[in-house]
């Protein structure tokens, strides 16, 4: 069952449309990048040549804090952030809407039992969307590779994200930003995974494919706005998914990132099986 | 078709290999071209010599703020609530937030035969793990050290003095600020690419006695109930009239004149040249404008961030001059004192906007590296002008000479306001034309 959904997702237009999405986000980031990196080499030639050494430190621009997820001034980091809800979702959220409404479902229950198949619903879902969400974040360091370099520079004068000792994981920020910028594309890929399942949830009172398909985007907008108006962004998974999202993260602690991810999942989860074994529709 | 299929799969790959060839080959060129830096942690207490200048630290002591302020009264004017950043907006509790300044004494031997200036405020750095700071207020420096914040070293010359940095709790992370003394720190004394830093080995704290701690929470208390000429703060939900006085925390404003440019902001007789540079248009990187005029001082079309492109409609400066009074005895920070202006219904709609342009009369206005501050004495009167940048919008038939004109006085959300029927909502607004 598994290898059937695996194989529905990967050839399915959602896939497709995905690696489109991330593909022009990416490039457009680049490009973008692109102009901020000469205006960043005229400037340090400038300061160099000006007194032969900059006071404060001339220092290069470096590739994790150029790419779309390392960087929060261009429009196209807050654009990837906003949609990411979207993208995780388009591969393979709408597919169990989309089995019920045809009465493909039934056909599948016929044919292996209903826990199995809504396990690898799941699964599928949770990793397509992981992969959906993470994809941009890689594809945009990777074209960012070919102009910015790889430089690892040991203070905060040298880095535009203003990333301070009271925020988690500055410390390996400092020390190995690889792996800073690895742990923040996991969360992002969780959380994508996370997202993306919300839309399996909604499949059991949704009558519309549409309401299925932006059901995690609303849930995400929503909670950024209900955290901000009860004075806790810092629960905002728009924030603190975020990398560069500096002033949330003066409060949110990793523990609390992991927490909310493993609610959200268990939430998810229980909802999905749960209703998904005792009925076929709720409504 | 097997054949073509099989040669078709072979040219992919091969297409596939040289893509991913160039493109290591272009991502090892882009790393290569920038060369390899370094970093060097050094001992404290051996001699050193940087670029002909010798380095060592004589000092190393982490005060508590009171034991600091005691040692050192003259820096105690730049601790105080009164007059400070913090007064202006109401945070008493942000000034406690600086409970430890960490001070190295440092003495730099210039080894060269030619004159080398050295600028503490801006070379050397504090560093512990993902912490960095600057030294804390150039003042503060030339207060405790009674010598100016750049130094001229004649060949041979030396020079001994002490740095000071706030430690200021918030920035450090959650336990770490208790147990300063287990963290590592380090002072940047040479930059990119061969960075080299100086680690502080022999760091020991000063404690406050409790004649300290008594003049220190004497100095950080925010307490103006002793002072009888203090007026009440005006209201939120206020619409003040022409004429009217607007008064927070001891400072009273009122409306002196305002002036609108149409042509040449030269035209308004109190324009300060030396501030025109700050307002001047600007090309941007992402092809934005910003500035609201050029060279000689004439007023531009306004860019629209919205629309991209420049609007048709007339563009003017707004020039707003307000009356200060500080009705306490004590130094008052007058930076909150920020309006915004409003005309028509009371939008401040994209059709508005604030410049960066103020001049002040009778105040003391100090600039750091990261900031400017701007200060009145107790009792003193003076005057402060801001310029707004402002369209007449034909579509709502605006006219800034004759039409009604308010200036906002809130930091928050005003929520539905209408002011030519009187409802300033949740605002503080006063109305100056």
């Amino acid at each position: 069952m598994m290898i059937n959904e695996i194989r529905r997702c990967l050839h399915g237009r959602g896939m497709k449309l995905v690696v489109i999405l991330s593909l022009c986000l990416a490039l457009g980031q680049f490009y973008v990048q692109s102009r901020m990196v000469r205006l960043h080499d005229k400037e340090m030639k400038i300061a160099v040549q000006e007194d032969g050494s900059y006071m404060a430190g001339v220092y290069p621009m470096t590739l994790y804090e150029a790419f779309i997820g390392g960087e929060n001034y261009t429009f196209f980091n807050q654009l990837y952030y906003y949609i990411l809800p979207l993208l995780a979702v388009l591969p393979f959220g709408v597919t169990f809407f989309t089995d019920e409404s045809s009465g493909y479902l039934k056909y599948i229950y016929s044919r292996v039992k209903k826990l199995h198949y809504l396990a690898a619903k799941y699964v599928v879902t949770f990793v397509s969307g992981a992969i959906a969400a993470g994809m941009a974040y890689i594809m945009s360091f990777a074209a960012n590779a070919l102009i910015v370099p790889v430089v690892y520079l040991p203070n905060q004068m040298a880095y535009q994200s203003g990333i301070i000792d009271a925020m988690p994981l500055s410390e390996i920020w400092y020390t190995k930003p690889w792996v800073y910028t690895l742990i923040y594309w996991l969360i992002t890929m969780l959380f994508g995974g996370i997202l993306a399942t919300v839309a399996l949830c909604v499949s059991f009172i949704a009558k519309n494919m549409l309401l299925v398909l932006f059901s995690p985007f609303l849930l995400y907008v929503a909670l950024d706005y209900a955290a901000m108006e009860f004075d806790l962004g810092r629960y905002s998974i728009y924030r603190f998914i975020n990398p560069k999202m500096d002033i949330v993260k003066l409060e949110i602690t990793m523990p609390e990132i992991f927490a909310c991810a493993a609610v959200l999942m268990i939430c998810t989860l229980v909802i999905f099986l749960g209703a998904g074994y005792k009925r076929e529709r709720i409504l | 078709m097997d054949g073509f299929k099989k040669r078709y799969r072979w040219i992919v790959i091969l297409a596939v290999l040289l893509l991913a060839g160039a493109y290591m080959a272009r991502v090892i060129q882009v790393n290569q071209k920038y060369g390899k830096s370094s970093t060097e942690y050094l001992p404290d207490r051996a001699f050193k010599t940087w670029d002909g200048l010798e380095i060592s630290m004589e000092e190393e002591k982490l005060y508590n703020i009171a034991a600091f302020l005691d040692k050192y009264p003259a820096a105690q004017r730049y601790y105080q609530y009164a007059g400070s950043i913090y007064e202006a907006y109401n945070d008493e509790e942000g000034i406690r937030d600086i409970e430890n300044i960490l001070c190295v004494e440092m003495k730099v031997r210039n080894l060269t035969e030619e004159s080398r200036v050295i600028d503490p405020s801006n070379q050397y750095r504090l560093y512990s793990g993902a912490y960095g700071s600057g030294l804390t207020d150039y003042r503060v420096f030339e207060e405790v050290n009674q010598i100016g914040a750049a130094l001229e070293l004649r060949a041979g010359a030396e020079v001994s003095f002490l740095l000071c940095y706030d430690l200021n709790k918030k920035s450090f992370r959650k336990g770490s600020y208790e147990d300063l003394l287990e963290r590592k720190f380090s002072i940047l004394v040479h930059n990119f690419p061969d960075m080299q830093y100086i680690t502080l080995e022999h760091l020991e704290y000063v404690a406050a006695d409790e004649d300290a701690v008594s003049l220190y929470e004497q100095l950080v208390s925010a307490d103006d109930s002793a002072d009888p000429a203090v007026r009440e703060d005006t209201q939120r939900a206020t619409l003040l009239p022409l004429g009217g006085e607007y008064v927070t925390g001891g400072l009273c404003v009122s409306c002196d004149s305002i002036f609108v440019a149409y042509d040449n902001v030269h035209d308004y007789e109190g324009f300060d040249e030396s501030m025109l540079p700050a307002i001047l248009r600007e090309e941007t990187a992402a092809g934005q404008y910003s500035g609201a005029v050029d060279e000689e001082g004439n007023i531009m079309p306004m860019w629209s961030a919205v629309s991209q492109a420049f609007s048709d409609y007339k563009p003017s400066v707004v020039f707003v001059t307000l009356n200060l009074y500080n009705s306490s005895s004590r130094k008052k920070n007058i930076q909150k004192i920020y309006p915004y202006l409003y005309f028509y219904i009371g939008k401040n709609l994209n059709d508005v906007e604030m410049l960066p342009y103020t001049t002040c009369e009778n105040v003391e206005i100090t600039k750091t590296i990261s900031s400017t501050s701007y200060e009145m004495e107790g009792y003193a009167r003076g005057k402060i002008t801001f310029a707004y940048y402002c369209v007449e919008n034909d579509d709502y038939g605006v006219n800034l000479q004759s039409d009604p004109l308010w200036i906002d006085f809130n930091d928050t959300s005003v929520g539905k306001v209408n002011l030519k029927k009187g409802n300033p909502g949740k605002g503080i607004f006063m109305r100056i034309q």
